[in-house]
């Protein structure tokens, strides 16, 4: 069940509320969009650590990294409250070459807390495994949100999700589908989208018109280094600070760093 | 409930590196290096391998792009005794003259050998002849590899020519996936080499399945080369954010890791990296 629209879900992430006039809208889609290593995961974490200490269920769609892994990341990070969160492997079994399987039977895998995650990759099979399919995540996730009573969710990243895509399909209608189709949860979910060097999501891009807000990472070069950034640069329905703030990772967190008075975000 | 995760640091061989990286990469993961061309990227592969030899480690370097000798003869220059490197040459030369078969003919073609023996006995390249190494024959190479030996250390130098002659679809995506895949169940410690993106590509992949990225640059600045090294992202462990000078000397590469690039340097680089 939703809370209600008048309440704001905190992010969990220092000083990013009040960038959002109060937190996140229940329910709908927001994006993190960022280069690598700016700290898109660790924000989307924050948001489900959030959750678990305000007794709210969260899980975490794994696409691009093992469970085990990202627990490895993370755990000394945040702690034992990691440990509660729920996990979903959608990672892709390396492939068989030698044969050619069926491809008619859909992989089902079950969530699982952080704390309950085997300590060892899995090991791929070694014949015929059977694939793991769009339709087969979306199953999933829905039955694991009924079941555990998930209020937060993450998909971590949905640029892996190209992986899962029919040939023949238009990546836009692919999705188009798939983003209504977490709209369509009575979740609050976050997603995450890699970048390069350059921003490639714009105001046309399917995703950012189907979500509720976008929340851009930046990393720039400074001659005292790379600096990382952070800026919401749609948020529908809320007020919102659009200037680029500096934000530092630390091994408790990600945060938003406070504004020093008579200096500009940016440099 | 699991026990706290204890991830073991792996040393690369540079000093100044392993200090941008808190300590070293993270056991068990998969890097990429990516630079521009002749940033040094073998040369830092060539110190990650021998680091593990002088540790008493398996190590394998696949060569893709260049021929063995070539590698071997880099890493000579500096006087190490590369010997106990083996290699696997999945370089087309030594399958550009065979009659085409199926995957798993390709891979018995594979050739290790220690590094050592590699001068140059690779048979001349006929006219003509295409190269058909992709992603599946890799896998099944390295597969085949790992039946007979565990490894410590990897290398793949590099994806680059893979990349060109099928990096386009979502079949590149999937491949390097399943690679990455094997790699981290068995539980080697990889770089692969990979060159300097575009400005306004989207992330590649590879770059976006990695546990972590080291850049490296090579610009020249009144007639001077300078080399930069920077540690874009490593899931798992913090890192340096600057980037460093690095030089190219006799005895292999040093990373000065107290030091910054000149200003004339960066402000070069920073037309890549803008402030927004």
């Amino acid at each position: 069940m939703l809370p209600t629209s008048h309440q704001r879900l905190a992010t969990g992430t220092a000083g990013l509320d009040k960038i959002l006039n109060g937190g996140l809208l229940p329910g709908g889609i927001y994006i993190i969009v960022g280069p690598p290593g700016s700290g898109k995961t660790i924000l989307a974490s924050q948001f489900l650590l959030e959750g678990v200490k305000r007794g709210e269920s969260g899980m975490l769609v794994a696409l691009d990294e093992q469970p085990v892994q990202i627990r490895e990341n993370l755990l000394p990070m945040f702690g034992p409250n990691f440990d509660k969160i729920f996990v979903l492997d959608a990672t892709l079994e390396m492939k068989n070459y030698e044969v050619s399987p069926l491809r008619d039977v859909s992989i089902t895998r079950h969530a699982e807390q952080f704390g309950q995650v085997f300590p060892e990759i899995p090991r791929s099979p070694e014949t015929g495994n059977p694939e793991l399919t769009i339709s087969g995540i979306q199953e999933m996730i829905k039955s694991e949100i009924r079941i555990n009573k998930i209020q937060r969710l993450v998909i971590d990243s949905a640029t892996a999700l190209r992986y899962f895509m029919m040939p023949g399909v238009d990546q836009n209608t692919f999705l188009q589908s798939f983003l209504r189709f977490l709209s369509d949860l009575e979740v609050t979910t976050v997603i995450t989208i890699h970048e390069g060097d350059s921003p490639i999501l714009d105001t046309t891009s399917i995703e950012y018109v189907m979500s509720r807000a976008v929340i851009r990472l930046h990393r720039w070069l400074h001659s005292s280094g790379f600096k990382l950034g952070l800026s919401v640069e749609k948020f529908r329905g809320s007020e919102h600070e659009e200037e680029i703030r500096r934000i530092k990772i630390s091994p408790v967190g990600l945060q938003v760093i406070e504004k020093q008075p008579g200096s500009t975000g940016g440099s | 409930m699991l026990s706290h995760p204890k991830l073991n640091r792996v040393h690369t061989g540079i000093v100044g590196l392993d200090r941008m990286l808190e300590g070293g990469l993270l056991a068990n993961r998969t890097y990429i290096l990516a630079g521009d061309a002749g940033s040094g990227r073998s040369s830092i592969c060539g110190h990650f391998l021998m680091e593990g030899v002088n540790k008493g480690e398996d190590v394998l370097y696949v060569t893709v792009d260049s021929p063995p000798a070539d590698i071997s003869s880099n890493l000579s220059s500096f006087k190490w005794d590369a010997g106990k490197i083996m290699i696997l040459n999945a370089h087309p030369r030594v399958r550009e003259f065979k009659v085409r078969g199926s995957l798993l003919e390709v891979t018995s073609q594979r050739s290790v050998g220690s590094l050592r023996d590699m001068d140059d006995k690779d048979k001349p390249v006929q006219p003509g002849t295409s190269a058909d190494l992709s992603l599946p024959t890799l896998q099944l190479m390295l597969k085949k590899e790992f039946e007979g030996k565990s490894y410590q250390r990897l290398v793949i130098d590099s994806i680059i020519s893979l990349k060109l002659l099928g990096g386009q679809d979502v079949q590149w995506e999937l491949g390097i996936n399943s690679i990455l895949r094997l790699l981290m169940e068995e539980g080697v410690t990889t770089l692969i080499v990979s060159d300097t993106p575009k400005r306004e590509e989207a992330l590649r992949p590879e770059f976006l399945m990695a546990h972590g990225v080291i850049r490296t640059h090579r610009f020249v600045v009144n007639g001077k080369v300078y080399r930069g090294v920077f540690v874009e992202k490593i899931r798992g462990s913090g890192h340096d954010m600057q980037m460093r000078p690095f030089d190219i000397t006799g005895k292999g590469v040093e990373v000065d890791s107290s030091k910054a690039l000149m200003p004339a340097v960066l402000s070069q680089l920073s037309t890549r990296y803008p402030t927004p």
